[in-house]
């Protein structure tokens, strides 16, 4: 029996979707057939459109879900463990490292970390390493999103719209402004979604405290918990000194890394416009992260016996939020995870037609180019798709093992820009040195004692390193040529 | 290509602002600063480890800030030249050094 406050939930959520497809169908309008138009908006992003390009496709499931469910399992360290460093280190990767991504792909017309690889070290392979690393790290992450949107469409609407259909949902209203709009679709939907769920975030945090009591009473109640317990890192696995050191770190390196937001960098319209998304960032992320964190830490003494700590934010709006709200709370959630999976997809089949199309099949128009990029984003759509029906891993551990992923890429890349006597050998040894290292520890071979209480990335990272110095040491370096025109386009940038 | 960047400071200011940045990464282990275990609340609410928490994401924008302004002014050709809405920035920022 369908009720009417089901009906109202999905009547807001369905005006909200429009009103997605409405911003998208603008951005589309002001998008024009060339290549660098549709993959790149024509490098013009402005401040707001870039930090919200950055910054809501960055704020996926793991904020709006793995955020609270974390809090819940673990308590108040969630964001310290997860974010603080983050919010620090990536503004400051984004005004020197991030430049001169920007700069490179300005001045080569770059478009892919790939197509930056096989030409800063004269290399023809190379770029198509990167593009399956990044793919292989961004599959997982996507199906994630996909499988969020399920689960919060089919809790919020009490199976009104079971899983599989709000999945479809999430995919098919992505797919409508991203295949016609390209990265200005996504931007421009980005910024709006953006907003949309910081202000929905913050509207549940304060009304959840409300419900509880007030935000003393609603923290005092967890409190009393175990004598306070979950109030501090003491006593809890993930807190120790090493692992968080660890996890800053991953989060640190990795996030920069996110192929969605390397491929972002290149779209600000100049340096100014990366100097200031860099400022205003981490305010961006503690708006949204203290509101989730908070919530699920709430949720520790006020739901107490959920099984899945993913469920903690869906399952605390349905029982502390007015009927009518519902929707809109549901259209917020819905903002975070779509914000982001649109950005994923679209690079993943940039990365597709740039460096395996454009590299290998030859007389490829922008037209072409263009068209395969709309074709690789169907099949990724359809892939992710069967993903989400089929997968039960949690989001946080998820996030955790694709950053990591993504992190053991950063010092390959970092090479091109600092590193003059580095080698396209040293870059492939990098690469999959760190790749085989971390599936060898996840699945066991190399066992964790080796790690010294830290994460497996930290000593892969530092042995990737020391690897890269002795091959780069061993092997011939581009021409000088080559290196001259990257030392002379990079003087005098940070 | 390392020397000239952020990471190779040839000036004093420049390397007191890297130092500043290098200092947020032990910042973070909060355990140093005796917060591994304190059942303490900020304002009668917030866990005194997220407070710390907060707060050293909103130190670190006073440092991005000194990095903004003390960055080297970016070559003319590195700036738009067409001017219009939000996605246009036509003005250079920075160059105290």
């Amino acid at each position: 029996m369908v009720s009417m406050q089901n009906i109202v939930i999905l009547a807001i959520t369905v005006a909200y979707l429009i009103v997605v497809l409405g911003v998208g169908m603008v951005a589309a309008r002001a998008t024009g057939t060339s290549r660098e138009d549709f993959l790149m908006a024509d490098r013009s992003f402005g401040t707001v459109v870039l930090l919200f390009a950055l910054f809501a496709t960055n704020m996926t499931a793991v904020v709006m879900i793995g955020a609270p469910g974390l809090a819940y399992q673990t308590g108040a360290g969630a964001l310290g463990f997860f974010v603080a460093l983050f919010a620090f280190l990536f503004p400051v990767l984004l005004m020197t490292f991030g430049y001169r991504i920007w700069l490179i792909g300005k001045r080569f017309g770059h478009i892919t970390p790939g197509q930056i690889a096989n030409h800063r070290w004269e290399a023809d392979y190379l770029g198509v390493l990167f593009m399956v690393m990044f793919t292989i790290w961004t599959i997982p992450y996507i199906l994630v999103g996909v499988q969020g949107g399920g689960i919060v469409f089919e809790a919020l609407t009490e199976g009104l719209v079971p899983y599989w259909l709000g999945a479809l949902i999430v995919i098919v209203v992505v797919g409508l402004y991203v295949y016609p709009g390209g990265m200005r679709g996504t931007g421009w939907t980005n910024t709006f979604q953006g907003m949309v769920f910081l202000v929905v975030l913050l509207g549940l945090f304060a009304y959840i405290a409300l419900r509880l009591g007030g935000f003393g009473s609603a923290t005092e109640s967890v409190a009393q918990i175990n004598d306070g317990v979950l109030l501090d890192r003491a006593g809890i696995p993930p807190y120790e000194p090493r692992m968080w050191f660890s996890q800053g770190i991953i989060v640190g390196l990795g996030g920069f890394m996110f192929p969605h937001l390397v491929i972002r960098y290149m779209t600000a319209r100049s340096v100014t416009t990366l100097r200031q998304t860099s400022l205003l960032y981490p305010i961006a992320i503690v708006l949204a992260w203290v509101p989730a964190v908070m919530i699920g830490f709430w949720g520790i003494a006020a739901m107490p016996d959920i099984d899945n700590p993913d469920f903690i934010l869906p399952t605390m709006v349905f029982e502390y939020l007015p009927w009518w709200v519902i929707g809109i709370a549901l259209a917020g959630i819905l903002a975070a995870m779509m914000s982001s999976i649109d950005g994923q997809v679209l690079t993943m089949s940039t990365f597709f037609t740039e460096d395996v199309v454009s590299e290998f099949f030859e007389g490829v128009t922008d037209k072409q180019a263009v068209w395969y990029a709309r074709v690789f984003l169907v099949t990724i759509f359809g892939l992710a798709y069967v993903g989400a029906l089929l997968t039960t891993d949690t989001i946080v551990d998820t996030a955790t093992f694709a950053f990591a992923g993504y992190g053991m890429m950063f010092v390959p890349l970092a090479a091109a820009f600092y590193w003059r006597w580095s080698t396209k050998e040293a870059v492939y040894v990098g690469l999959l040195y760190g790749f085989i290292g971390l599936w060898l520890f996840e699945f066991g071979p190399i066992p964790a004692s080796l790690t010294f209480g830290f994460h497996p990335f930290v000593p892969l990272l530092v042995t990737q390193f020391i690897l890269m110095v002795i091959v780069s040491a061993v092997t011939q370096s581009p021409s000088e040529e080559r290196i001259n025109e990257y030392e002379s386009a990079l003087e005098d940038v940070w | 290509m390392f020397k000239g960047s952020f990471w190779y400071p040839q000036t004093v200011p420049r390397a007191i602002l890297l130092l500043a940045v290098l200092v947020m990464i032990p910042l973070h282990q909060s355990e140093l600063l005796g917060l591994m275990s304190t059942s303490t609340l900020v304002f009668g609410w917030i866990p005194l480890q997220l407070a710390y928490d907060v707060t050293l994401i909103l130190s670190g924008v006073v440092i991005l800030y000194a990095m903004y302004r003390m960055a080297p002014e970016p070559p003319e050709e590195h700036e738009p030249t067409i001017e219009g809405g939000e996605e246009t920035e036509t003005k250079a920022v920075g160059g105290d050094q």
